[in-house]
């Protein structure tokens, strides 16, 4: 009896997980359904919920020619990829040292490195691409990492930091007995046992620089162009074509997807830190 | 021995620099150009479509905003009032829809499902307004059409004042919930699972574990996100621009999007920067707030 | 633990040098092909002209036998002449988007350059321009601009006077629409050629208007107000205008603000010597007052959503029959003849816009025009594009491919015309039409802006009539008085 009562408690949590995500999901899978419709049907009310005809004409279209989506989209793959990479090159070391080494001036870094986020674009955008354009990097994806590091790494070492706050000092002072350096400590022990958290971490910075738009317009010519930037082609001051938009979006969304459900095996399965720190 | 520790203080200091280098180099070199830019051109009239700009006006800028019925001014209050209504929301709703994760964390499909609910992350802003703008639409927007088959009476949504603000607040949280939901349940991982047991042990409800431990244990976590979403929401302009463009009336108009008007479209650079450097200051200041709450402690 | 970081690890390595490796080696193709088809194209040439052939003449449409032969001459004299150059181009991405770019592989395949199109949306793109202007940057080649984007682009764009002059016969300038040319021109210095000019124009769904016995278009204001009334039912919409805050309702103020016989700034209406000579603001007068007030009384034909109707949700509030009315630019005209956008195909009529009583009627017309940057790294090819792209024979394959009619001979084109229904209203407006509704200097958007959201303001109840249109002028005359206009208070 004590068994089936939890089985069912279980199910409920489950349940309202399924909700949780379906409120995620629905306008999602509303432009789904959106974009393999043809531009008047998607204009029409009542509307209706599926399209005529499943066709696929829309992502054909997607694809053809000289402004296929293709190189968008590798684009777009290439500059996450290599922020995330840097970012966390930058950040697992800087977060370590101010987990471990706390010195008085460990806060006024913190707050400083936390006051580099809050500049807004114009702030940043419009100074960049005066020096770009001086340097010859506009139009060029090195330009748009750099300056997608500069905005992603500050709030990785803050969150970093406070992960690796989490993870038991008792087991890296046994390795220092053992003869590991910080280094050592920190490659051995800190990163694996706070995975998921430095996982969690890589994703967003990932989706951030994924996601960006306002100095990607800006700083990209037709050869390095990034998939937001074809989505804001759709904000003009003619007819929206939203069968072509959420196809677009659509898009947009399956890599990091697949990417995210890659590596979620790894977000919370296994030990978490805080299970080892008892 | 002395003489070693010594030594060993200093190693650590030395280890300490070197890990932190690259983050302040990187910092430095790229931070302070926009900086100095910053502070500069907010002095100065800069319009960058207009050669003859450029030249230093002192603190006109600044005292415009202030002494003006400036468009800034309100719309400095309608941010205001979207942390004020956003923020708990999205902390409450993150916290409770973390916790049920947290719970199903054993269950098949759960992985998945947290995939899913992360998917309104994934699309850039812009784009989910322009979506959004689509859905509620009132004459052929899905939700209106929902409402309808509930028998329900339609509404107007982003065309009336009254809930174009509310609507464009509903969609940052359908966004950027998740984001706060993930890195509570990053913070909740931390936490011992003995805590729990014994705190259960002792016939603690559900409230009870909420104050006497989650609280505690995610202070930090959840002052960061806090001030990461501040930051968020401060910086929200592209949902505005592709929904409303700020109306009805001034109804929508936030201070990040008279930012992004005033530098790139009417290209008043150095009106743009000042307001920028406003706006600064204020999260600023609200963050150091947080910060020393969050961080004071274990000093 | 170690084994999943070293998957991790290996997965981004992988993605890394996957995507590392890709996008380096279309380019060495691009520039492979390009070599290519520049060889290959004295061979094609006469294949890839083959859309433009007259049917029943067999000849290339031209404008004069003059002129078919300069164009003759310059496609034999374009033909491998850019071989391995590159050609940068900023646009927005409008519907003729498609069809352009379609023509330029036309063009890379004439001359074996490659060009490159940074397409974006319409604010995007006007940023983006002025931001490369500011800095003599040499990322594009040719700048395609709004008529209100010259004034700021003004000091960036090569003068084409000369080139002009040099081609004569090849472009034929005086076949441009007068309005387009002088859209381009600033100073007197010819900063570029119209290639699609976007008129405003009634349109209307002639089953609703049979339905609701209404036998003529409307021509005045008091007619479209009557029409729309009767029009109006639960189910359709009289009427469908722009009614967004800020630069929506913005321009529509500056639309219909002279067919109101009225005019916005003390010099700057049709006709005037100088447009900017006088800068004072006239939004208080009352022919400006009634335009906003007229925009408030048809707020009660137009249905839900009329405070937030900007351009796309009024082509698809007319497309699908749901209002009977709406005064659109022609691009949103176009489309309405597809099965697949529209579903008034087969019953709607294009008539010129509506004025006051008594007022000479004037078309407001925007679009685009290109023009070459002072600091293009190839101007040559910039202004040999140019010449190509808008010369009468292209301009006729433009519009086969979704481009708009720049030029007097194509809309004057008997077959054309059979095509397009619409034409035959162009033919009615090209000459009353005005190119400087919306002043074309660098403060336009913010002046736009300003209006747009206190006619918001009054729209939405928040704010009286006078006190909206006060406050605007206040601010339009405060902005005007900085930038160095002649205002008087």
């Amino acid at each position: 009896m004590k068994f089936r009562m939890k089985w069912i408690k279980k199910l409920l949590v489950w349940m309202v997980c399924f909700c949780f995500s379906m409120m995620s999901l629905l306008p999602i899978l509303w432009s789904v359904l959106t974009s393999f419709k043809k531009y008047i049907e998607t204009q029409i009310f009542p509307p209706k919920i599926l399209p005529d005809q499943f066709s696929l004409h829309n992502y054909a279209e997607l694809f053809k020619g000289s402004s296929s989506i293709v190189k968008p989209l590798l684009s777009s793959l290439e500059v996450a990829v290599i922020t995330t990479v840097i970012v966390l090159l930058i950040a697992i070391p800087a977060a370590y040292s101010m987990s471990r080494f706390r010195t008085k001036r460990t806060h006024d870094i913190q707050m400083w490195v936390i006051g580099m986020r809050m500049a807004p674009a114009v702030a940043v955008l419009v100074p960049y691409y005066i020096i770009y354009s001086r340097i010859g990097l506009v139009n060029n994806k090195g330009g748009l990492i750099v300056l997608y590091v500069l905005s992603n790494v500050t709030f990785a070492v803050w969150l970093l930091s406070v992960f690796f706050d989490g993870v038991s000092k008792e087991i890296e002072e046994a390795a220092m007995v053992d003869g590991l350096g910080h280094w050592g400590t920190l490659l051995r022990i800190v990163i694996p046992l706070a995975m998921n958290s430095i996982l969690i971490i890589a994703a967003f910075v990932f989706i951030f620089s994924w996601n960006e738009l306002i100095y990607a317009m800006n700083l990209c010519g037709q050869q390095t162009q990034t998939l937001p930037v074809i989505l804001s082609t759709y904000a003009s001051d003619v007819s929206v074509q939203y069968q072509m938009m959420t196809a677009t979006q659509v898009i947009q969304i399956i890599p990091v997807a697949l990417i995210t459900l890659l590596i979620q095996k790894n977000i919370l399965t296994g030990l978490s830190f805080g299970a080892v720190k008892g | 021995m002395k003489q070693k520790q010594k030594t060993l203080a200093e190693r650590n200091a030395v280890t300490a620099k070197i890990m932190l280098a690259p983050l302040l180099t990187v910092l430095l070199v790229l931070g302070i150009f926009p900086g100095i830019y910053l502070v500069w051109t907010s002095l100065t009239d800069l319009q960058m479509n207009n050669a003859s700009s450029g030249n230093f006006i002192w603190l006109s800028n600044y005292l415009a905003l202030v002494t003006d019925s400036s468009i800034f001014g309100s719309a400095l209050l309608k941010t205001l009032l979207f942390c004020l209504a956003a923020l708990p929301i999205q902390f409450v709703l993150g916290y409770v829809i973390a916790k049920f994760f947290m719970a199903a964390v054993d269950m098949k499909g759960t992985g998945f499902l947290r995939t899913v609910y992360m998917f309104p992350l994934m699309i850039t802003p812009l784009s989910v307004g322009l979506f959004w703008n689509y859905l509620l639409n009132p004459r052929v927007g899905a939700v209106n059409f929902l409402l309808q088959s509930a028998n329900l009476p339609l509404q107007e949504w982003l065309s009336d004042s009254s809930t174009a603000f509310p609507c464009i607040i509903g969609i940052y949280l359908w966004q950027w919930t998740p984001y706060v939901a993930m890195l509570i349940q990053a913070g909740l991982l931390s936490i011992p699972g003995e805590l729990y047991e014994s705190a259960r042990a002792d016939g603690a409800g559900l409230l009870h574990i909420t104050k006497s431990i989650d609280l505690p244990m995610l202070k930090k976590v959840l002052g960061i996100s806090a001030i990461l979403s501040l930051v968020q929401i401060v910086q929200t302009f592209e949902l505005v621009l592709a929904t409303t463009n700020g109306g009805p009336g001034t109804s929508t108009l936030v201070s990040a999007y008279a930012i992004y008007r005033d530098a790139f479209k009417y290209f008043q650079n150095g009106r743009a920067c000042a307001e920028a450097v406003v706006l600064m200051v204020i999260t600023t200041a609200i963050s150091q707030v947080l910060a020393k709450y969050v961080l004071k402690e274990e000093d | 633990m170690k084994r999943t970081l070293c998957l991790v690890l290996a997965l981004c390595v992988m993605t890394a040098t996957a995507c590392g490796g890709k996008p380096a080696s279309p380019e060495v193709g691009d520039s492979n092909t390009a070599e290519g088809s520049g060889t290959e194209a004295n061979v094609d040439q006469d294949n890839l002209d083959a859309p433009a052939v007259d049917e029943n003449t067999g000849e290339l449409f031209s404008t004069s036998s003059e002129q078919a032969e300069a164009y003759q001459a310059f496609a034999a004299e374009l033909s491998g002449k850019y071989a391995g150059k590159s050609l940068n181009i900023v646009t927005v991405s409008d519907p003729w988007l498609s069809g352009m770019k379609e023509i330029i592989t036309e063009f890379e395949a004439l001359t074996g350059c490659t060009v490159y199109i940074s397409d974006l949306g319409y604010d995007a793109c006007y940023s983006k321009e002025v931001l490369i202007a500011s800095q003599k940057s040499n990322e594009a080649d040719v700048f395609i601009y709004d008529y209100p984007w010259i004034g700021a682009l003004s000091e960036s764009l090569l003068p084409l006077n000369d080139s002009l002059t040099d081609h004569k016969a090849l472009v034929n300038y005086e076949d441009f629409f007068a309005v387009g040319q002088a859209g381009s021109t600033w100073d007197e210095n010819i900063l570029g050629l119209p290639f699609a000019p976007y008129f405003t124009m009634l349109t209307y769904n002639t089953d609703l208007f049979e339905k609701a016995g209404i036998e003529k278009a409307p021509a005045t204001v008091e007619e479209l107000k009557e029409a729309a009334a009767a029009l109006t039912s639960e189910s359709t919409a009289g009427i469908a205008l722009n009614n967004q805050s800020g630069t929506c309702v913005g321009q529509a103020y500056f639309e219909w603000i002279y067919n109101f016989g009225g005019k916005a700034f003390e010099s700057c209406y049709p006709g005037s010597d100088d447009y900017y000579a006088d800068m004072t603001p006239c939004l208080t007068s009352e022919e400006s007052l009634s335009v906003v007030r007229f925009f408030k009384d048809m707020l009660q034909y137009e249905g839900s959503g009329a405070l937030n109707m900007a351009w796309n949700e009024r082509f698809s509030a007319f497309a699908t029959g749901n209002a009977a009315i709406m005064s659109p630019w022609i691009t949103d005209i176009m489309p309405l003849d597809d099965t697949e956008q529209s579903l008034v195909s087969e019953c709607y009529a294009t008539a010129p816009a509506v004025c006051a009583e008594g007022v000479k009627q004037h078309t407001p017309v925007g679009g685009y025009s290109m023009g070459v940057s002072r600091y293009a790294a190839e101007s040559d090819l910039a202004v040999d594009f140019m010449l190509w792209f808008t010369s009468p024979e292209t301009a006729y394959k433009f519009i086969g491919a979704g481009g708009l009619p720049a030029r007097y001979s194509l809309i004057y084109d008997p077959e054309l015309c059979s095509q397009y229904s619409y034409y035959s209203t162009l033919q009615q407006v090209v000459d009353t039409s005005f190119c400087a509704f919306r002043p074309q200097i660098p403060e336009s958007f913010e002046i736009m802006d300003t209006i747009g959201q206190y006619i918001g303001l009054y729209l939405d109840d928040s704010m009286e009539l006078e006190q909206a249109m006060k406050t605007a002028e206040e601010e339009v005359t405060k902005l005007l008085e900085d930038a160095g206009y002649t205002v008087n208070r």
